[in-house]
């Protein structure tokens, strides 16, 4: 791989020894992908931020590369934590390690701020900007939305790219490789977040490439239609490894290639689990991260009157970390309290798909979330059904 | 009884070396989900080989999917000596490659899909990896 006179420096430990095991990662990596060389990247997100996901093991690496003087060269996020960040586990020991994650990557550099699942409210990508991002569903979004330029990283190659500033340059940071092949076709409207989560696990289920998708989004207002493509593309990346798709009208036309190919129809019917009859009065939403001016607008009269027939008597709100200080949001907590004796539990810079939810109490949580639907069960202990919202 | 082997140049070698091991084979993977970082088992129904161990296996994926953090999930059962001895794999991955780096165990990627339909499952084997090149050789 062809290496700069800096890059040349890092590799052979000019700027110390962190920053020389991080580039000979990405070398590394980058060559088994074909990269011939590196390319600069303005933002870096990491994930890989739950104790419970990533264990003793991971904790030691991170507080290792902080104690070894570990800095980010640019700007960089972090994924949402476990419900221990937020000291809701009796476990003290469990509270502790998770804390110690966070202090990790606040110390190597990350904005504290972040700690969210959706980067790209809290800094949005430009056309063709040069990423380095992990988590699927942030991946897929930059791509698709914005014509931005990331592979799927790993979490810990995400880190090891914020350490140099530079990942590999191949996969989605080259045009060529941007190609849309297989057509999809909705035959039904897409008007609620679960048809649109349902859409996307199985569009990630069925195609082998990236999909060019032509689909009618019907929705009351613009929060709520990006609120439903947002979980289209989170659950196509959770069912696939793709890190794009082309959704017509909306990506950016010089950001992919058009290739012709097959057309494939979707009909309603082939989505599964639409009918699924809900047995929690919990309800999840946030999975992605929803801020609170969204949860105004999704939580209408309606929608509480829905849920209240459902018999829901519970919602788990996960937002981004930088929402934590609204004040706006309790009247609404108290009027939907009082109103309708629904009780809403707002969590800032966390996520349930990745906490113990079982160890909670939870044996059971209803959501619209394609994402949720498909992690819950194996990762959080919890059984999960759809509901529309 | 007849031994078999399966030779193949021009794929990519993410590390070589060489391994015995019972192949795995599984068409679709995540390791954060589909597989238990404690236990080293399958746990997703929907993906093949439900409730198999990934230990010391010969996995061979044609597809990863899913979550980032698999990265981490490899590196940690590396640490704790319940992950695969290696990994082949026909879609290039960059989770999975970043984490084969980072356990140092050995891998391939760019297995063409015709080979991952031919070798059976479940049967003991040895596995040799040389620079761009790989054979696989096994009793049937």
């Amino acid at each position: 791989m062809y290496l700069t006179r800096i890059e040349e420096k890092m590799f052979s430990g000019e700027y110390g020894e962190v920053v020389e095991k991080a580039i000979r990662v990405i070398v590394k990596v980058g060559e088994a992908l074909g990269a011939e060389r590196l390319v600069k990247i303005s933002h870096a997100h990491i994930s890989g931020v739950s104790y419970f996901n990533i264990g003793d093991e991971g904790l030691e690496l991170l507080e290792g590369f902080s104690n070894r003087g570990a800095m980010v060269s640019i700007y960089t996020t972090a994924n949402p934590y476990s419900f221990a960040g937020l000291g809701l586990y009796k476990d003290d020991e469990l509270i502790r390690k998770q804390a110690k994650i966070i202090e990790s990557l606040i110390r190597i550099g990350v904005d504290p701020n972040s700690f969210t699942c959706t980067p790209y409210k809290l800094r949005k990508p430009f056309v063709e900007e040069h990423l380095a991002w992990a988590e699927s569903s942030a991946v897929i979004y930059a791509n698709t939305i914005f014509g931005a330029r990331t592979n799927r990283e790993g979490g810990l190659i995400a880190l090891m790219a914020a350490l140099i500033g530079r990942t590999y340059y191949a996969g989605m940071h080259k045009l060529e490789n941007r190609r849309a092949s297989e057509i999809i076709v909705t035959l039904f409207d897409v008007d609620s977040i679960l048809v649109a989560s349902l859409l996307g696990l199985y569009i990630g289920r069925i195609v082998h490439d990236i999909p060019y998708i032509r689909a009618r989004y019907r929705a009351e207002n613009e929060t709520m239609h990006d609120i439903m493509i947002r979980n289209t593309l989170a659950s196509i990346a959770t069912t696939s490894d793709l890190p794009m798709a082309v959704l017509e009208g909306v990506t950016p036309q010089s950001t992919y290639v058009m290739e012709k190919d097959e057309t494939i129809s979707v009909d309603m019917k082939e989505l599964e689990n639409i009918d699924i009859k809900c047995g929690s009065d919990v309800l999840l939403l946030g999975c992605p991260h929803i801020t609170l001016d969204e949860l105004e607008i999704l939580l209408k009269d309606k929608q509480l009157n829905l849920l209240k027939k459902y018999g829901i008597s519970k919602i788990i709100v996960t937002v981004p970390k930088y929402n934590e200080k609204s004040s706006e949001i309790f009247k609404l907590v108290q009027k939907v309290r009082e109103r309708y004796s629904i009780e809403i539990q707002i969590l800032p810079g966390a996520c349930a798909v990745v906490s113990n939810l079982k160890a909670l109490g939870f044996t059971a949580i209803a959501t619209p979330h394609g994402k949720a639907l498909h992690y819950l069960q194996n990762l959080a202990g919890a059984k999960p059904c759809a509901i529309h919202v | 009884m007849r031994n078999s082997c399966i030779k193949l140049v021009n794929v990519v070698t993410l590390k070589e070396g060489d391994a015995v091991g019972q192949i795995l084979k599984v068409p679709t993977l995540s390791f954060l989900g589909d597989v238990d970082k404690y236990s080293g088992r399958i746990v997703s129904q929907d993906v093949n080989n439900y409730n198999k161990s990934i230990k010391d296996v010969i996995l061979i994926v044609r597809k990863f999917r899913g979550s980032t953090v698999g990265t981490y999930v490899l590196y940690s059962m590396c640490r704790r000596g319940l992950a695969p001895k290696a990994i082949l794999m026909c879609k290039p991955d960059p989770v999975i490659i970043g984490g084969i780096v980072l356990c140092n165990i050995l891998g391939v990627s760019n297995v063409p899909e015709k080979f991952y339909e031919e070798i059976p499952d479940g049967v003991k084997a040895l596995l040799r990896i040389r620079k761009n090149a790989m054979e696989l050789c096994f009793s049937v």
